[in-house]
């Protein structure tokens, strides 16, 4: 395997006094995408979190590009190449799309060339073009999700934390967003959580199962799609067609 | 005619120093969630910098009001290392209500320094500029007053300016609606806070020359002003710029129209009246949103 870009090891980390994740380890190669998938509340978006700086980390180490960025603040982990794209969109309600967008280009380097991240995300996503000057707080759930994609994009990272990007999209907005997981991950390595299999067949190259603040499982969609005891808990739809073609129960 | 024009002219006047130290106030809470009572301080020692440059040392006005943005921006700096800083994300308090008491700690400290330097008595400080016209047979207005108004409105709409046209005017609006976020974007918050401060002290800092050159320099000074910005800030929606401005003006306007029509004696119960039926019917504030709408 390629040298890693990511590197989580032994991390303990949670809110005050409530601990989520309880000693993860986990390895990000340089250009791959690694989708981690595991009911909620069992501590995936706590792990992005944790490695972005958002929550509390107990213990362990999280290496990001060779650097030892646990215990470093958010905004400082920000500027060393890595972005979350953080579920529930987080947009800035009373900034309009373009200046949530622009937000996103705020280290100095990728402000210099917000102009050009700029277009890059309105080709990217189309639909965002006439809601530019409106405030982000009047878009609908898919417009939401595709300006906080965006402005994770209008900064060059090595690494993309993205979560849940499908949670509650209509299928033709999931699809579109994928497209654009997709195209990130031709040139950077991602970091992805999703609740299961659905949708996360094109992109991932590594699957990790992640329950009880642990990973549990980690293999490609196919060896895990293979294991029962896997698609009992996680079984999507692309998983679904695979099995019945097999002879398995279907519902 | 006569009466119409004194009214205008004083609620413009009256209206751009409330907003020049309400909008500090707004700033600050709408960034950082402080209710920061250390603002009439900043009055105060404004006004002690116009009596010391102005009044002993003759400088000119603008070296004045320039001297004391810095003092007061330093002030302000100091005051959120002091009093807010240090209780930042901490848990399970309320950070609102105990740093409105912290706030108002520093500004009793400053107060009680002030008394023990400068002396209980009143210092009278000369006008920022001397002289006065007369705009319409008896309605005359003194020159200090238009450069007061002239002065806070550039403020106002500099500071607007800022914040919707510059990288770090958008990352303060961005901290004020979503401070998590807004770390994710690399935005250095806790570096922020501290300026954000500074910039709203200075502001007061600059009303506070302009207060003293027309009533007088004193510990105490600063405390109508304080009360004043409160009222203004809470009437326009708490930490909603555009609010704190209508609010400004509203109140210079019902307080020149009282005083013009009726008398001086009756402009301060009008409007607290005023304003407790205003706040009867809309709690929110003239301006105010749902919680994610600042500034």
């Amino acid at each position: 395997m390629a040298e890693a870009v990511l590197e989580v090891e032994g991390l303990i980390a949670g809110y005050g006094e409530t601990t989520v994740v309880r000693e993860l380890s986990l390895e990000l190669a340089r250009g791959e995408t690694l989708v981690v998938i595991g009911p909620n509340g069992h501590g995936k978006t706590t792990l992005l979190n944790a490695i972005s700086g958002l929550a509390d980390v107990r213990a362990g180490t999280v290496t990001c590009a060779g650097e030892r960025i646990e215990g470093l603040r958010a905004e400082q982990i920000a500027g060393a190449g890595l972005v979350h794209i953080p579920q529930g969109d987080l947009l800035f309600p009373s900034l309009t799309v373009e200046e949530n967008l622009l937000m996103g280009a705020f280290p100095s380097d990728s402000w210099r060339r917000r102009d050009e991240a700029l277009r890059r995300v309105y080709e990217l996503f189309p639909a965002l073009v006439e809601r530019a000057g409106s405030e982000s707080r009047t878009l609908s759930g898919g417009e939401r999700r595709q300006a906080a994609i965006g402005r994770g994009l209008m900064r060059q990272a090595e690494v993309y934390l993205i979560d849940e990007p499908s949670l509650g999209l209509a299928p033709v907005i999931v699809d579109r967003v994928y497209e654009v997981i997709k195209e990130i991950s031709r040139t950077s390595s991602v970091l992805l959580v999703e609740e299961n299999f659905n949708h996360i067949d094109a992109v991932a190259d590594r699957v990790s199962v992640l329950e009880m603040g642990r990973i549990v499982r980690t293999g490609t969609v196919a060896e895990l799609t293979a294991d029962e005891k896997v698609t009992e808990s996680y079984l999507g739809t692309v998983a679904v067609e695979a099995e019945t073609e097999g002879g398995a129960n279907d519902d | 005619m006569t009466d119409l024009l004194a009214i205008l002219v004083n609620a413009v006047v009256l209206g751009s120093i409330y907003g020049l130290v309400a909008i500090g106030m707004t700033l600050i809470y709408g960034v950082l969630r402080v209710m920061d009572m250390s603002q009439g301080s900043m009055v105060m020692a404004g006004g002690f910098v116009a009596a010391g440059l102005m009044g002993q040392l003759g400088l000119p006005g603008a070296i004045t009001i320039v001297a004391a943005f810095a003092v007061t921006f330093a002030l302000g700096v100091l005051t959120q290392l002091i009093s807010v800083q240090p209780l930042l994300n901490r848990k399970s308090i309320d950070f609102e209500m105990v740093t409105f008491i912290t706030t108002f700690a520093v500004a009793l400290i400053f107060a009680n320094v002030a008394l023990e330097a400068f002396g209980p008595q009143q210092r009278s400080v000369p006008p920022v500029v001397e002289g006065s016209i007369e705009i319409y047979n008896g309605v005359t207005i003194p020159y200090q007053s238009l450069v007061m108004a002239a002065v806070a409105v550039t403020i106002m709409v500099g500071l607007g300016l800022y914040l919707r046209r510059s990288r770090y005017g958008m990352a303060i609006r961005a901290v004020a609606e979503n401070n998590s976020a807004a770390r994710l974007m690399g935005v250095p918050v806790r570096r922020m806070f501290p300026l954000v401060m500074g910039v709203a002290s200075g502001f007061a800092g600059i009303a506070g020359v302009f207060l003293a050159a027309q009533f007088f320099a004193s510990p105490t000074a600063g405390d109508l002003p304080l009360l004043q910005a409160l009222i203004v800030v809470i009437l326009g929606g708490l930490g909603s710029m555009r609010g704190t401005i209508y609010a400004a003006y509203t109140i210079g306007l019902i307080q020149a129209t009282v005083a013009v029509l009726i008398s001086t004696t009756w402009s301060l119960p009008v409007l607290y009246a005023v304003i407790v039926l205003v706040l009867i019917f809309r709690p929110q504030g003239l301006a105010g949103k749902a919680s994610e709408a600042r500034l």
